[in-house]
This record gives structure tokens, sequence and C-alpha cells, in this order.
């Protein structure tokens, strides 16, 4: 780009992040995103993730289901 | 693995040598009139760092150069070519839609906050004509437990409650007005600078207002003027900027892909 406003760099970051992990275009399908090495969902299940607190709900369910099935079993 | 940067307005593009992560070329997968833009990947899953974001970003501004692009969300990764393209295919007439609004177009990043601490505009008192402020951060309280009423009653944990939750609800709808009025007094004072605005309410007791503005590439220095002469104009708000970015914010309803 020509001009760059960027001032502070952690303000840049912050922006940055803002905008590259929770918006533009979302592609679902069979796709794994990731996040901090961790993964977060796996797409194929057609769950749209919207941000890291979702991807938390989600691994919460996922560790709570598991534990019901492993408690049932 | 196909690591997915965004979509651009042409089935091909020059590859982007070691451009991506990893340091990986970013190539196109085409798909009709448009193209992904992709690079490989070891692994099927990727950290959201510095440098990987920061390399997301400059793949868009590299691409931006020469084709309208739509920025995908950092951290989207596609099994194979034919998937993508698959799904590409499926929303081409929304993605062509896009690809013409940003045509050109890069976003600036605001963030607005009044001098004194607080981030509201002065707002109005919902059914009367008295206009006063409202302070920032909310004094709630400690949540469940009994608190006195303004005439020194004690009240129960539920009406504590409620209370807290309508507060909160005030101090939404007052912070959403003030957020409106500033997008008003923007779009007034730049006109014709920028083609959109978009101004948010950030989540949680973060102060001020996120301001996402779409504005032509080759308008923003004089943004960047604009915007110095709305800063001596209006003395009570901070305004920090940063940007050029690839517009992130700008994608419409069509800004979710999917396979069927």
């Amino acid at each position: 780009m020509a001009v760059r406003m960027a001032h502070d760099d952690e303000l840049a970051l912050s922006d940055l992040l803002d905008r590259a992990l929770n918006k533009g275009v979302v592609l679902w399908g069979e796709a794994t995103i990731s996040l901090a090495g961790v993964d977060l969902i796996y797409v194929g299940l057609r769950v749209l993730v919207a941000s890291y607190t979702t991807m938390e709900k989600f691994r919460a369910l996922n560790r709570s289901e598991a534990s019901l099935e492993g408690d049932g079993g | 693995m196909l690591y997915v940067y965004g979509i651009v307005d042409s089935s091909s593009f020059e590859t982007i040598r070691g451009g991506g992560h990893d340091g990986g070329d970013v190539v196109a997968v085409s798909a009709g009139v448009l193209a992904a833009a992709v690079s490989r990947l070891p692994a099927c899953t990727i950290e959201a760092t510095r440098q990987s974001v920061w390399c997301h970003e400059q793949v868009l501004e590299r691409l931006m150069r020469d084709h309208a692009v739509l920025p995908l969300r950092f951290g989207t990764i596609c099994r194979d070519a034919d998937a993508l393209r698959d799904c590409l295919l499926h929303s081409a007439d929304g993605l062509v839609n896009d690809l013409d609004r940003v045509r050109g177009m890069v976003e600036i990043a605001l963030r607005v906050v009044e001098d004194d601490g607080g981030s509201e505009l002065p707002a109005r008192c919902s059914g009367c004509d008295r206009v006063s402020t409202t302070s920032w951060h909310s004094d709630e309280g400690a949540l469940g437990s009994s608190r006195a009423s303004g005439n020194g009653v004690a009240v129960g944990r539920g009406t504590a409650y409620l209370r807290t939750r309508l507060q909160h609800h005030q101090n939404m709808k007052t912070r959403e007005d003030g957020g409106k009025r500033l997008e008003g007094l923007l779009r007034q004072h730049f006109d014709s600078d920028l083609k959109e605005l978009i101004c948010a309410v950030p989540p949680g007791e973060s102060p001020g207002f996120l301001v996402s503005c779409l504005v032509e590439r080759n308008q923003v220095a004089s943004f960047a003027g604009v915007l110095e002469q709305f800063r001596k104009d209006h003395p009570q708000f901070h305004v920090s900027s940063t940007g050029p970015w690839a517009p992130y914010s700008f994608m419409s309803a069509t800004a979710f892909l999917g396979g069927e």
C-alpha cells in the first residue's frame, strides 16, 4: 500500500487480529481451522466458528459429552 | 492441505514465490472467473502467531495491487483443490458481487474514545428531551447479594440481579446510541472520502468505538488528511488509526461459503 497509517505496532496487531480472526469470508465444508496450535473445530460438522469464545464453548461441550459417554459406557 | 488466503477476481495470478506460510508459494486455484489464493501446508492446522497473521495479511495486500480481493478469515484450511473449487463455484455469483464492491478499496481502522475517559456522546434520555451523559463503567456491584434500594430498603437477590441486568441493558443502549451519533458525525465529516463506514461497540468493558472505513486505495492519503482535520475540529475525541487493511469488515451476506 502506498500509505501506511499504522502507528503503534501493538495497536496495528490488535486491529489486524480483530479482523483476520473474526471477520472476512468464512469457508466451511471439510476444513479444519486452528488457533494457537489447537484445533478449533472440524468444520465438516458444518458448524461455523465465529470466535475463540465460541470455539471454547464447543470444546467444553465436546469434552462434557465425551465424559458422559465414558461414564455411561 | 491448502491454506486459503483470499479470493481474487481473476482465474489466475502470478505466483507469489515464498510469500506464504513457512515460505511456501502462493498459487491460484481457478474456479471459473475467480481464483482462490492458496499455499500448501504440511500440517492440517496453523497457529495464530504474530508472524502467521501478518503473513496472511501481506499475501492479501500483495494480491490487492493487481486484483480485487475478498479476504478469508485467518486459519481457513481446505483438504484439496477440488473441494475448494466446488465451494467457490457454488457461491460464484455472490462472490463476484462482493468483489465488485471492494475493487480498488482498502479498509482503515479507527478507535475513537472521548478524552474524559468515557465513551459516550451525549445521549438523550429515552422518553424525555433532557440531554445527559452516561459514565462508561456501570456501578453494577456484586450480583446475587442483597443491595439497598434508593430509599435504603434492602432488596432481594432476584431484584438486585434484575436491576443489574436492566442497568447493563441501559448502558448498552446508551453506548449504541452514542455509536450511531459518532457514525453520523464521521459520515458528515468525511463525506465523499469514504465509501462505507461501520461503527461498532467493542466487546466487554472496552471503552470507545471501533470504526471500519472502506476507502478507495488511491484516496488513503486524502483520507488521512481529513482524519487529521477531524481531530482538530473535535478535540474531545481521541482517534487512533491503523491500516490500510484488506477489506475484512465489508463482506456481505455471502460471506459464508458452503459446499451444498
